[in-house]
């Protein structure tokens, strides 16, 4: 109001002439005036009233507040389990009336003299062909996974021996970061809960994502990439009629 | 200009004699009688109207396809998400400030053949936030929820948004403008001269009000740290010159018609300290272009990523291009017409710099300016735009309601300040 | 130039043509005292013709509005629901998601929990950009077949740089590629969202455990949001959702995997209805390699803490201070 004074004041002194015949017809408000007073008094009011109205509802305790409850930190309730791996050595032997066979790895190697030589499954006379290897980029050969003196356990760098249902603990002796990460659940697949209070959670071996003899995480076909636009009128769904091929889509 | 003011001081002479007539002849009744001023001409007024009737039906009827099926009928996308509404709306807010560099002369510095003039300019930015506010609907998603605006009903963030700044600097300015022109015209058509109280600090109040509208819709896109195109802090400024060319121009263009088409009384001085605006704030928007384009390719990085595409295309994707170096040209040669010494006794000359402005700034507003905050998109991908059917239409249905709206307002204005009509004659007939 | 309207005459209709069209001839010149009540004739017939024009032009709207209803019109603002009120808002998207798409969902009301707040990560080493997060993230949210949309984009980047401006998004090759590496992008639940600050209705706000959501239902689609996001984080919809009833996911909540109505803005909400619920977010489970970590950024122990703890993180964007829950890394 202040400001509009002096703007007006400074008008007044620009035009003083005008404005002494102003003052001598301003004793009596005009019509306009009251219908101007009328509706800035309404404006300023529905403007005071909006930020007032604006304020309160802003400062109004809203659900937004309300906790479903409070998550405490304690003990899991529930398990994380890896899937499991496989438990027992056998290798498949063909098919008897179209049933795959397995083999029990010691029906065999129980008798026979281990190689240290070889590499590749194509090296052998009888079963293991076309098995793929590649590990190790060549340093490794089946021995030094593969428990010559038991072919039903796996043996560990260390000249320990494992289980297949453990072999897990052979790949970290290698791969130590992977497997570190992978406890910290920062490798490797899951599902389930993050909130073992309310939930277990399962999780991929190495196994899962990684064939021991060639681990290399193959290729993958993606799936479809996104379109750049989000939603495409579809003839079918708009029955109106109008067919508004609107120009190109991208 | 002399009839007017014969006019003005004899209604101030009979100001006794005809004061209950005044008095009981309320703004109800004058804005009643302005709906029939605005409604009474000969065949070509018919003809227009109806023109821009048949424009503002195919318009509203593509909206409200567009409401049905859905934005999906525009060619607007995730990446590209604002486009041609959006472009005119940020258009529209600049012509409605430019409206009032008419104001700063008449009301500052008395220039007396704006004062006459004046009005013009104040109906213009009228219109033209009526275009803005039917822009902005046009753009929403789900119109029917605008009263979710609206205070205590819904939820206005104000002030962290800018958009709700925008609502009210646009709604208030609409306000005082509709103010402003009523209390003169009503003043006018009274035949008594206007109380100064009642409208010069509305007047003061909408210079800077005006400064505000575009200021205000620059901040909804230079404070958006996502997009280091409109992240600059040139853009209000360069906002606020472009508008004070195509204002001016478009008000020239106007004044010439209305010198043409009716008696009111056009001063030259009104043309000319108008050209005066225009060459200096068409060289100033230049001088802003070079140096946004020297910012940008010179420095290079993220921020050349949309100026590169603005200005030179993306492989085959150089959508923009024509459209940039167009506005550029035509502002170039707008500039050099202008720049003549004595381009206001060449009217064609003088028309063809003020169409050219006029164009080249809305490109720039919108192919120029609002399209390339989007192209990259956030994540540096290219899609590009370009205005579907449905847009073009709405659009030209918006600019059709506009004009419709600005040839009535001036229907009404312009008797009224001649003196063609006023309450002595008009009740003489009845 | 004729006047189109001589003022001295004393006509019925005062101004000459005013406007800017170009009268050419004088009209309406003789007949003029005869001319009042034919002219408002004329001048109640054009109203009526125009009025009608307008409604007929307009007619589309009816059909349109044939899909609202009265009861979501005067709903209030998330926020300021109470439970009533609310549990009749999910009762009537039940019942309208059962009329339009002929499927039995349940609408959930999920609330934070005290003591968590989200976060995710994910490890840029191991993705290989097979797109199975934007994929499981398309199902879970149930969201517009015909678009193929999702919350994630992965790109796919030159190794050398995160340069975002040498990444492809539509990449559709056997991946990973030689010398790429992928970056999947989604909503990063920012500290300080630009979002939220530009929407003129608070439409969209960030909730206690640090998710961003949008209430559909009071959403003007002004798309202001869309254009303050930096990470493309945003989806408006552009029609209405379009998805076959065996397909719809009927386990859904109102903040978050409900179907979407026509003509607002939707965004990742770290699956809410899941995680909520002490569950892993869709995207995370799809994930063939594990290169996603979720959990409670307040909770010491987590994976999440444990990451931000021993990793190199990185935030995109970090230079315009939106202060990203969601954070990269790569395996050293």
């Amino acid at each position: 109001m202040v400001g509009m004074r002096m703007l007006s004041q400074i008008e007044m002194r620009c035009r003083c002439r005008a404005v002494i015949c102003e003052f001598q017809t301003m004793a009596n408000i005009s019509r306009t005036g009251r219908w101007v007073i009328v509706l800035a008094l309404l404006g300023a009011a529905v403007l005071v009233a909006s930020v007032v109205g604006t304020v309160l509802l802003n400062r109004q305790e809203n659900r937004l507040d309300e906790y479903a409850g409070e998550w405490t930190p304690g003990p899991p309730q529930h398990d994380v389990v890896i899937r499991p791996m496989e438990s027992s050595a056998v290798i498949e032997a063909g098919t008897v009336d179209g049933h795959p066979v397995n083999v029990r790895c010691d029906t065999c190697h129980a008798g026979k003299e281990p190689s240290n030589t070889v590499t590749s499954g194509n090296q052998l006379d009888e079963f293991h062909q076309g098995l793929k290897f590649n590990h190790g980029n060549g340093a490794l050969n089946c021995l030094a996974c593969h428990n010559s003196e038991n072919y039903e356990l796996l043996r560990k760098p260390d000249g320990s021996s494992v289980p297949f249902s453990r072999g897990m603990e052979l790949c970290a002796q290698c791969h130590g970061p992977q497997y570190r990460d992978y406890l910290g659940g920062s490798h490797g697949g899951m599902t389930g809960y993050w909130d073992l209070q309310r939930g277990g959670r399962v999780r991929n071996s190495c196994f899962d994502c990684h064939d021991p003899h060639a681990p290399a995480f193959g290729k993958m076909i993606p799936m479809p990439p996104p379109k750049a636009r989000t939603g495409m009128q579809s003839a079918s769904d708009h029955g109106h009629g109008e067919a508004d091929s609107e120009g190109e889509r991208h | 200009m002399e009839t007017t003011k014969n006019i003005v001081e004899g209604a101030e002479g009979g100001d006794d004699a005809a004061t209950d007539a005044r008095v009981s002849y309320s703004y109800p009744r004058f804005l009643w009688r302005a709906a029939g001023l605005a409604t009474s001409g000969g065949p070509m007024f018919y003809g227009w109207m109806i023109l821009l009737t048949c424009v503002a039906l195919v318009g509203a009827n593509a909206w409200a396809i567009q409401v049905r099926d859905g934005m999906i009928v525009t060619n607007m996308t995730d990446h590209v998400s604002w486009g041609l509404y959006i472009s005119n709306f940020t258009f529209m807010v600049g012509l409605a400030a430019g409206g009032v560099m008419m104001v700063i002369p008449a009301y500052i510095y008395h220039d007396r053949d704006m004062h006459d003039t004046v009005i013009i300019g104040e109906l213009l930015a009228i219109a033209s936030i009526v275009m803005c506010l039917m822009f902005v609907i046009a753009d929403l998603g789900r119109p029917d929820r605008f009263i979710h605006m609206l205070p205590l009903i819904g939820k206005f963030n104000f002030p962290i948004s800018m958009l709700t700044w925008d609502v009210i600097v646009l709604n208030g300015y609409l306000v005082l403008n509709l103010h402003i022109c009523g209390y003169l015209l009503y003043k006018r058509f009274l035949g008594q001269a206007p109380n100064p109280k009642w409208y010069i600090p509305f007047v003061f109040i909408s210079i800077g009000w005006a400064v505000s509208i575009h200021t205000v819709t620059a901040f909804l896109y230079c404070g958006l740290g996502g997009r280091p195109f409109w992240n600059t802090a040139l853009l209000a400024p360069k906002f606020l010159t472009s508008a004070f060319v195509s204002g001016p121009a478009f008000i020239i263009i106007v004044l010439q018609l209305i010198r043409r088409l009716t008696s009111f009384p056009v001063g030259e001085g009104s043309v000319r300290i108008l050209i005066g605006i225009m060459r200096i704030t068409l060289l100033i928007n230049l001088l802003m272009t070079v140096s946004e384009i020297f910012t940008i390719f010179y420095t290079g990085g993220t921020h050349a990523a949309a100026g590169n595409y603005l200005y030179f295309g993306h492989g085959d994707q150089n959508e923009l291009v024509p459209w940039i170096w167009s506005s550029i040209g035509l502002s170039v040669i707008a500039t050099i017409i202008l720049l003549r010494p004595n381009v206001h006794k060449h009217l064609f000359w003088l028309d063809l710099a003020c169409v050219l402005a006029f164009v080249g700034i809305w490109i720039e507003k919108g192919m120029g300016l609002i399209i390339p905050g989007f192209v990259p998109s956030t994540l540096h991908e290219i899609v590009e735009y370009a205005p579907s059917p449905t847009e073009w239409k709405v659009t030209a249905g918006i600019w059709a309601m506009g004009l419709l709206v600005y040839t009535v307002l001036l229907k009404v204005g312009i008797p009224i300040f001649t003196g063609e009509e006023t309450i002595t004659n008009h009740e003489h007939r009845e | 130039m004729i006047e189109n309207n001589d003022p001295t005459s004393g006509g019925s209709s005062g101004g000459g043509c005013g406007g800017n069209c170009s009268c050419g001839s004088g009209g309406g010149g003789g007949g003029e005292k005869s001319g009042i009540s034919r002219r408002t004739v004329l001048k109640a017939a054009g109203a009526t013709l125009g009025a009608a024009a307008f409604a007929k032009a307009l007619a589309p709207l009816t059909e349109w509005t044939d899909d609202l209803s009265v009861d979501e019109f005067l709903q209030k603002h998330y926020r300021e629901l109470n439970a009533e009120q609310l549990a009749t808002g999910m009762k009537r998207i039940e019942d309208d998601t059962k009329e339009n798409y002929g499927a039995d969902v349940t609408v959930e009301d999920v609330r934070p929990q005290k003591g968590v707040k989200f976060g995710y990560a994910l490890n840029l080493s191991v993705c290989v950009g097979c797109r199975r997060c934007a994929e499981a993230c398309h199902i879970e949210n149930n969201h517009d077949r015909v678009s193929h949309n999702s919350y994630i984009r992965v790109l796919e980047m030159d190794k050398g740089s995160i340069d975002l401006e040498k990444g492809t998004a539509d990449y559709d090759h056997p991946v990973p590629a030689d010398d790429k590496f992928y970056m999947p992008i989604q909503c990063q639940q920012c500290e300080n969202p630009p979002c939220v600050d530009v929407c003129p209705v608070e439409a969209t706000w960030k909730e206690k455990d640090g998710i961003v959501v949008v209430d559909y239902n009071w959403c003007i689609g002004c798309r202001y949001c869309e254009a303050a996001c930096p990470y493309h984080a945003r989806r408006f919809n552009w029609e209405k959702p379009v998805i076959a009833a065996e397909e719809i996911n009927p386990d859904q909540s109102y903040l978050s995997n409900r179907i979407r109505p026509q003509g607002v803005m939707e965004k990742c909400t770290f699956c809410l209805h899941r995680t909520r619920k002490g569950r892993m977010p869709a995207c995370l489970e799809a994930c063939p390699t594990g290169a996603r970590v979720f959990g409670n950024l307040l909770d010491p122990n987590s994976e999440i803490r444990r990451v931000l703890r021993e990793k190199r993180v990185f935030v995109l964007k970090e230079e315009l201070g939106t202060k990203p829950n969601f954070f990269y890394f790569f395996d050293n």
